[in-house]
């Protein structure tokens, strides 16, 4: 019964079409309103397309830096002709959408880190990842550094989870200038649309939790699902580090990472839940009403396969490419960095021939 | 000569209260004099518009108003002008035709009020379906809410507005018309309701009596019992017995007595309370309808929440192995705070399938 009332809904899914007088609001619906589905849901290709044109617009900026830095040298002779290729060459690059995803990765999972270590409850560290990268959707990280809003995230997530810390206190418990944490607040608001509510997948956790016991009722040992259930939250705080909080609903990636901790268990429940019948029987066997569920099922199933691969995919860097991008980061925002240290390994490559010190001692100093 | 007669009270009222120095009574005196004139100088300002009349020269003088025009007129002028037959307001620019039948007194400063408490008891008149006369409660519902609006239309209307007035009258003439007959059996329903009432005040407030007097009666008897008893126990006492035996026995017996007329008291609340004859006629309905719309919250969307959610929250929810929110159950705090293991149950069931039939990748590519 209600799963069909469900499909039918999801048929007529144009988000405002459902709303219309004599129809019953759905949960779905609600979900739809929400500012989550609204504004910060995508389609992969849409995500790619914001992406890209953000880098195309980093490239272009970096471009133009490159113009007005060689012009200034122009006449004075500073630049050789080599140092002049070379750094056209490394701005040329710009940072590309991948480098930027990888980078705003690497430091929402500081974010997370940080988070932990000032014992902040689960919701408060999601919603702290979720505005540090939907931040860099539209903003480039050469416009703000990534590493000076990562307190400005964690407090305003601490304000909008309802876990309030006043500035004084927060600015001294992670030993930094009230002022600086506050300076982006605006702006990261602005980029976060104004909507700060988000659907965390923490409940949706518990939910399933509970609804598992009562469709399997006496058949799934309490103590084991006690596991499973930790085991799935550790996942879905890491989930956060990834993008399918914009391709999927709560429900679904919650099922995604419960099915990957325990695929027997959850596809049993599933079945027991939607179908009530063998998912392998033939379709020509199935009454209409089997026949839905069993279509609003394999929708469910291939969702979660595709979620599934994404949870996978780490898009944290590698350290030596994180060190080259945060270094491009710096470059751009002073050009002669880059000149003395092409000089200095040029230096350096004459006197040894082994200049591989000299990034190792970089990259300790970003981490 | 009344008057003279309060004035030198209130004066020793002052000084009571103001413990000035009696050098400065005779001052203080002329000045209270003084104050209780300013006070009533507003009133006797008050001036007929027509004959000029103050209260002053007349304290009985009366105001009364015609709904035809709300101007107002003392009494005097009223029978002075219009006892010869209906007349033009005596007032500049205003035409309107007068009858000295209609004049009434007014009983609220603010003369809008007034006014729209006329028209109320007007549409009252003519409107005046009963709640047994509807099917469904938001049927009778929408017959208030349009009584309402041709009163706000009625009162608030601009009186210049002439056509638009006159087809709100149209409207509720035409009303009129229509539901005659109903009109007629509800005036008589009214009225029988009204001397049920009645009847129903007069029965509450002889008992709300008879339960004062016992009280009043309970307290003399205490009184004069607490005496009664003194000399008895005095008198036992002079007869030599064990004095703690004779104590206990006597404080048995007031506690005996006492009992008795306490439970009649509280038998008499019982009555009282019980007799509250608010009921409510739409029960019958809502008897009639789903159980489960009840529940049901109002949202702000088009139309109201989907009664069949796709899952159960379990009616034991003891069933449920969850030994973190059972375990806040049991600290009174929260309990106490309204904490529902079933509405946490719900909610997050609730969250669990918020959205469970969204897919984003397929609805966001249309």
């Amino acid at each position: 019964m209600s799963t069909t009332s469900s499909l039918k809904k999801t048929d007529k899914s144009t988000t405002n079409n459902a709303l219309y007088s004599n129809q019953r609001v759905t949960d779905d619906d609600i979900f739809r309103n929400s500012s989550q589905f609204s504004k910060w849901s995508f389609t992969k290709q849409q995500l790619k397309d914001i992406r890209q044109n953000l880098a195309d617009e980093t490239l272009l900026r970096f471009q133009e830096k490159l113009k007005s830095y060689l012009a200034e040298h122009e006449s004075d002779n500073f630049l050789t002709d080599e140092e002049k290729e070379a750094i056209s060459s490394e701005f040329e690059l710009g940072i590309s959408s991948e480098e930027q995803l990888q980078i705003v990765s690497l430091y929402a999972q500081k974010v997370q880190i940080f988070c932990t270590k000032l014992k902040l409850p689960s919701e408060v560290i999601a919603t702290s990842i979720i505005f540090f990268k939907k931040f860099y959707i539209t903003n480039s990280v050469i416009n703000l550094h990534p590493k000076n809003l990562i307190f400005t995230c964690i407090f305003l997530a601490c304000k909008s989870e309802n876990h309030f810390i006043s500035a004084e206190t927060f600015a001294s418990k992670v030993k930094q200038d009230k002022q600086s944490i506050l300076e982006n607040e605006f702006k990261l608001l602005e980029s976060l649309k104004f909507s700060l509510m988000n659907h965390h997948l923490f409940k949706p956790l518990h939910g399933f939790y509970l609804d598992i016991q009562s469709v399997l009722y006496g058949k799934v040992d309490k103590n084991y699902l006690g596991t499973v259930y930790e085991k799935s939250k550790k996942m879905l705080l890491n989930s956060y580090l990834t993008d399918v909080f914009y391709h999927y609903s709560p429900p679904h990636i919650t099922l995604t990472a419960l099915i990957l901790e325990d695929e027997q268990l959850i596809l049993k429940y599933l079945e027991l839940k939607f179908l009530g019948f063998d998912p392998l029987t033939p379709e020509e066997k199935l009454n209409e009403s089997q026949l839905i569920s069993k279509k609003m099922y394999d929708t469910l199933m291939k969702t979660i396969e595709n979620c599934k691969q994404d949870l996978k995919t780490s898009l944290l860097p590698d350290r030596e490419t994180a060190w080259k991008i945060d270094a491009r980061i710096h470059y751009f925002l002073d050009p002669m960095s880059f000149i003395k240290r092409f000089r200095a390994q040029k230096e350096s490559n004459s006197n040894s021939n082994d200049a591989s010190d000299e990034p190792d001692k970089k990259k300790q100093k970003i981490e | 000569m009344s008057e003279s007669v309060s004035v030198p009270n209130q004066i020793d009222l002052v000084d009571l209260t103001e413990t000035k120095p009696k050098t400065s009574k005779l001052y203080s005196d002329d000045e209270s004099d003084h104050e209780s004139e300013n006070e009533n100088d507003d009133m006797r300002d008050i001036v007929c518009p027509i004959c000029k009349t103050s209260r002053y020269l007349s304290p009985d003088m009366k105001f009364l108003v015609n709904p035809e025009c709300y101007h107002k007129i003392c009494e005097s002028c009223v029978d002075r002008i219009f006892t010869l037959g209906p007349t033009k307001c005596p007032y500049e620019n205003c035409n309107k035709i007068l009858r000295k039948l209609k004049f009434k007194r007014q009983i609220f400063d603010n003369i809008e009020i007034e006014k729209e408490i006329d028209i109320r008891n007007k549409v009252y008149k003519i409107m005046n379906k009963l709640e047994e006369d509807f099917e469904t409660r938001k049927e009778y519902d929408k017959f208030l809410e349009d009584r309402e609006d041709v009163i706000f239309e009625l009162s608030n209307l601009d009186s210049n507005n002439e056509a638009q007035i006159e087809n709100v009258e149209k409207k509720l003439m035409k009303y009129e018309q229509m539901n005659k007959r109903l009109i007629q059996v509800n005036k008589m329903k009214l009225k029988n309701q009204e001397s049920k009432q009645n009847d129903m005040d007069s029965v509450q407030q002889n008992l709300e009596k008879e339960r004062l007097a016992l009280i009043k009666q309970m307290e003399e008897q205490n009184l004069e019992d607490n005496q009664t008893y003194k000399q008895k126990i005095i008198a036992e006492l002079s007869k030599g017995t064990d004095k703690n035996k004779i104590i206990a026995n006597v404080k048995m017996e007031i506690k005996l007595k006492k009992s008795s007329q306490r439970r009649k008291l509280e038998e008499l609340n019982k009555v009282l309370k019980s007799n509250s004859y608010s009921y409510n006629h739409f029960n019958k309905f809502q008897e009639n309808s789903n159980e489960e719309f009840a529940d049901v919250p109002f949202t702000p969307f088009n139309g109201d929440r989907e009664l069949h959610r796709k899952y159960k929250v379990l009616e034991d929810h003891q069933l449920y192995y969850d030994p973190f929110i059972s375990n806040l159950g049991k600290v009174s705090k929260y309990v106490a705070n309204g904490f529902n293991e079933k509405s946490i149950y719900d909610r997050l069931l609730n969250e669990a399938f918020l959205g469970f039939g969204v897919f984003i990748e397929e609805e966001k590519s249309k």
